[in-house]
């Protein structure tokens, strides 16, 4: 391998409703992208081998690790990331995981909240064994997760209590 | 105050403050919003103009001589700036190790680029500069070092044998230097006579018990942004560290040139910490060497592998104990063996031993204790002082020899601890350690463990309904609470500002990495003021702004961080006190300050918001102030927290009460072991603490929750595993597989208890409880796996394929 100028791609990717066309090292994995072309930090980088899920994000709606997805794979689609949430109020689950103490240092939480909301949307009222199969893909080194399979269930009821307004 | 509050669903009013009160309350995260929105600012998140990305190239040899490195192929790399060696940075750096080593040992091993012979997997080679981060790490991949490899050693037994390699053989012949072949030092704690004491026991009860090698795993990694500026020749770091005001003491002795006063230290949000972040490391080292270099800053994030190989993690400890007792109980002497498997660098290696040969009697008052200690070079990664700081791997050692002892005397377990731990009546004592114990309720906390956890009816084994062995057991610890001996003074100051909106700044030097601190100080803050914790914010670990502080470690920062923050609201609040009392005319004894006013005790309506006491001082009629505030209100207070309780250790016989309190905890866990497979499951747990006032119970329970979790992972999964050549085998997290959602039993708030004894010397009555719960998992489970197998497990971790066999042995086992 030598050090010429690596192969460059346009892609067209949707991230939090705003669509954006820019030209990529073909190698740019979708959390590099996200975080050097979007400025969009939030999604934190914790193991880049898919392994601890601090890069979990929402491709077309589904939770997946954007540290195991490249741009170019992503081109043509839809992402919304833990900035995409949040309307004029926090989404219930980002206001769950606040107010129940989901989170401590606060590094896997934006992965945490994705996979959480991804979850809420498939299955609205989970089970506490459904919320931590869930949630395996997904490290927290702080809280020990009680804390935040409780914020589940909380953001569930949010979520209903929201739908039934 | 009861003597014992269970910790309720809902916030319970608190009595003794006034109306509104936000200490003892669930109060959600200072920084919660930013972390679920992910406008959380972390090392990585952070960019200057023109920065620089450097990398490391490590060692993938345990131990070999450097002979050739080849950096043309990398530097001839498009957008790489330089390709450093040891020999490009020699002339600007010095050999580094913590303070302790320097001082007491007189020597530093560590350098920020190995020179000539590499020690461990993951050592530092080389470095490259490169204009982004994915070029630098190519570019490192295409240095061509040329090793000779050398024969190496991972377990101190292989370390100590008369033929083996040195790791530092220049300092094993140096006469000024303890080390001797690989034994860096050696080292004791020495109260009474064990010798004499062991002979005149009924009972001793001995074991030598194996503890892991592991790592805390912070989710954030290590990472440094280091920025020089030539006009004021001054280094600003930006650093995902737990000690903002120790990095600018440290720095300077690695770095030729560098003055403590040319450091500036800022913290970013840092993401975990649990004692790999304490120190100074050689990434920290590098690029502030080659931003001051190259004139641009220099940022440098290690990513996972290179935090499993080189980050820094537990050490792996063999404690040979002994523990004798009289017949009827009583302790009388506790002596031990210890060695530490400490790595290539001696790093915390001697500090984590010492602190913890200090503490390793636990609550019980055993008169007699000997605690030697070795420190012992391998070809391993350096340890470091992660969460319990040595106590697990003691307490792993004295808490099974306590049940062990139980058995031999016929007496419960519970019984045998209650007959040697003071009772609150008793204190305040002094241990033969020299440890002050005070202000402290351990049988309570005990007592209402036992309840919690069925003990009287659980206790002794049964098999579950589907065919699980089930047992319990449980841990106790008196964690110390900061070190004055370790640092050579433990204080944090604080400032708290008022602007002319009445808004409410606290300046503090500690760090905010998880523990929730920040929180519990604006709490604290915003009692002393009466106001709401919304008008409060935090500055917090800005060596530019921040008064000095030691940081975060030895669960010592609401005690110190959150004292100086209350004391530094009262003295502003003195001052606000007595403008109001002459804007009111009510003499300042019958002021009240609550709900974000300040009124009078006899008539309610005669009061201010404090926005309009904030607006009189700023612009207010010089002539309604008393006299001598005529000429300006300062809106500022300020204060210094030093513990007068903490004393320097003796460091013939390593004794004395370094810190400034003790937390007692216990924690009982219920195990299940499957008997066809040998997979052990905690399925019950119960945890009573005495921190003293709780200033946040929801953030209190997320502490030990999250405790129990991380131990519980190092118990059951963790355990690093080098080949004998020293190849890392599990250095991914695919192989070293830390605990998921999935994993692990959810701890509910109603299995906590907090037992309250609030401590007199400190703002609220708090103590410290980060690190107990942790310490407490590793005995609780080696007790309740006994219990339930009728098998002592003396080596960690307890995987399957480890219980299984003893399983098969003892003829337990079933297919």
């Amino acid at each position: 391998m030598s050090a010429e100028p690596r192969s460059t791609l346009t892609v067209t990717i949707t991230v939090n409703d705003d669509e954006t066309t820019e030209t990529v090292p073909a190698r740019t994995l979708l959390s590099e992208y996200l975080r050097d072309y979007r400025y969009l930090t939030g999604t934190h980088r914790g193991c880049e081998t898919a392994k601890c899920g601090a890069c979990t994000v929402l491709l077309d709606g589904d939770a997946v690790k954007s540290c195991n997805v490249l741009a170019a794979q992503a081109d043509g689609h839809a992402v919304t990331t833990v900035e995409g949430l949040a309307g004029d109020d926090l989404s219930p689950v980002q206001s769950a995981f606040w107010e129940t103490h989901g989170l401590q240092c606060g590094y896997c939480t934006p992965g945490m909240v994705m996979s959480a909301t991804a979850l809420l949307r498939a299955n609205p009222d989970p089970t506490d064994d459904e919320i931590r199969s869930a949630l395996a893909g997904n490290l927290c080194r702080c809280t020990g997760y009680t804390k935040i399979v409780e914020s589940v269930h909380e953001a569930a009821d949010r979520r209903r209590e929201a739908a039934d307004e | 105050m009861s003597e014992a509050s269970q910790v309720p669903a809902e916030p319970a009013a608190k009595p003794a403050l006034e109306t509104g009160g936000a200490v003892g309350q669930r109060v959600p995260s200072k920084r919660g919003r930013a972390f679920v929105t992910g406008s959380g600012r972390y090392l990585d998140d952070l960019d200057r103009p023109g920065t620089l990305h450097a990398r490391f190239v490590r060692s993938p040899h345990a131990h070999a001589r450097i002979v050739d490195i080849d950096t043309s192929e990398a530097e001839a790399m498009a957008g790489v700036e330089l390709v450093w060696t040891a020999a490009d940075i020699a002339p600007y750096v010095r050999p580094f190790s913590h303070p302790e080593n320097t001082k007491h040992l007189g020597f530093a091993d560590e350098n920020v680029l190995a020179p000539e012979r590499v020690r461990y997997v993951g050592d530092e080679v080389a470095i490259v500069l490169a204009r982004d981060r994915n070029t630098a790490v190519e570019a490192a991949e295409r240095v061509a070092v040329e090793y000779e490899v050398l024969d190496a050693v991972t377990t101190p037994e292989a370390a100590l044998a008369p033929d083996a390699p040195l790791l530092h053989p220049e300092l094993s012949n140096d006469p000024d230097v303890p080390v001797e072949g690989n034994r860096i030092c050696t080292g004791q704690t020495l109260a009474g006579d064990t010798t004499s004491a062991l002979e005149l026991a009924d009972v001793v009860v001995e074991g030598t018990f194996r503890t892991n090698k592991t790592n805390p795993s912070p989710l954030e990694p290590h990472g440094v942004l280091a920025e020089w500026d030539e006009g004021d020749r001054t280094l600003t770091l930006w650093a995902s560290t737990q000690v903002p005001h120790r990095l600018p003491e440290l720095l300077p002795s690695a770095i030729v040139g560098l003055e403590p006063e040319d450091v500036v230290c800022k913290l970013p949000d840092v993401g975990g910490g649990f004692g790999a972040k304490i120190g100074r490391y050689s990434h920290d080292v590098a690029a502030s060497v080659l931003a001051m270099v190259t004139g641009r800053p220099v940022k440098l994030v290690l990513d996972r592998l290179e935090e499993l190989r080189a980050g820094r993690g537990r050490y792996d400890e063999t404690v040979e104990a002994r523990l004798g007792l009289a017949a009827d109980g009583e302790m009388l002497a506790f002596d031990v063996d210890m060695t530490q498997n400490s790595g290539a660098y001696a790093n915390y290696a001697r500090v984590v031993a010492k602190s913890s040969a200090l503490t390793a009697g636990g609550p019980y008052l055993i008169p007699n204790q000997h605690i030697r200690y070795q420190n012992v070079y391998t070809n391993v990664m350096p340890g470091v002082a992660v969460r319990g700081f040595g106590n697990p791997q003691f307490m792993f050692a004295l808490e099974q020899l306590v049940d062990m002892a139980a058995e031999e005397l016929g007496m419960d377990p519970i019984e045998l601890r209650l007959r040697n731990m003071p009772t609150k009546a008793e204190l305040p004592v002094r241990t033969a350690a020299g440890l002050k114990f005070r202000d402290t309720d351990m049988h309570t906390c005990v007592e209402r463990v036992r309840e919690l956890i069925d003990w009287d009816a659980e206790r002794g084994g049964r098999r579950t309904a589907d065919g699980k062995l089930r047992g319990v057991g449980l841990g106790t610890v008196m964690q110390r609470n900061g070190n004055k001996s370790a640092k050579g003074a433990d204080f944090a100051g604080a400032i708290v500002t008022m602007d002319r909106h009445g808004q409410v700044r606290v300046f503090t030097g500690t760090a905010n990495i998880g523990t929730g601190v920040e929180t519990g100080v604006v709490q604290i803050v915003a009692d002393t003021l009466g106001v709401s914790t919304d008008r409060v914010d935090v500055v917090i670990g800005d060596t530019d702004v921040t008064p000095e502080d030691m940081g975060v470690w030895a669960d010592r920062s609401t005690i110190f961080a959150g004292t100086a923050a209350g004391h530094a609201a009262e003295d502003l609040k003195a001052t606000l006190s007595r403008l109001a009392a002459a804007l009111l005319d009510v003499p300042e004894d019958d002021l009240v300050f609550a709900d974000d006013r300040v009124r009078s005790s006899a008539d309610p309506d005669v009061g201010l918001s404090i926005e309009e006491l904030a607006h009189e001082a700023t612009f207010g009629d010089q002539s309604n102030r008393p006299e001598d505030l005529r000429g300006g209100v300062s809106l500022v207070g300020e204060a210094r927290f030093e513990t007068q309780q903490g004393e320097f250790m003796d460091e013939e016989t390593g004794t004395g009460s370094v810190s400034h309190i003790y937390t007692f905890s216990v924690l009982a866990v219920a195990v299940e072991v499957d008997p066809t497979t040998g997979e052990v499951e905690v399925v019950d747990l119960a945890v009573g603490e005495d921190a003293g006032t709780v200033i946040n119970p929801m953030l209190a329970e997320g502490q030990i929750q999250g405790g129990i979790v991380q131990a519980l992972g190092e118990v059951l999964l963790e355990s690093y595993h080098y080949e004998s050549n020293g190849a890392l085998t599990n250095g991914t997290l695919v192989d070293y597989h830390l605990p998921t959602a999935a994993d692990v039993p959810l701890i509910p708030s109603d299995r906590i208890v907090h037992v309250e004894t609030p401590d007199p010397t400190t703002s609220n009555g708090q103590k410290g409880l980060g690190e107990c719960a942790t310490v407490t998992t590793f005995p609780a489970v080696a007790n309740a796996l006994a219990d339930a197998t009728g098998i002592r497990f003396y080596e960690l971790p307890y995987t399957p394929s480890r219980v299984l066999p003893r399983l098969v042995e003892a003829g337990l086992r079933e297919l």
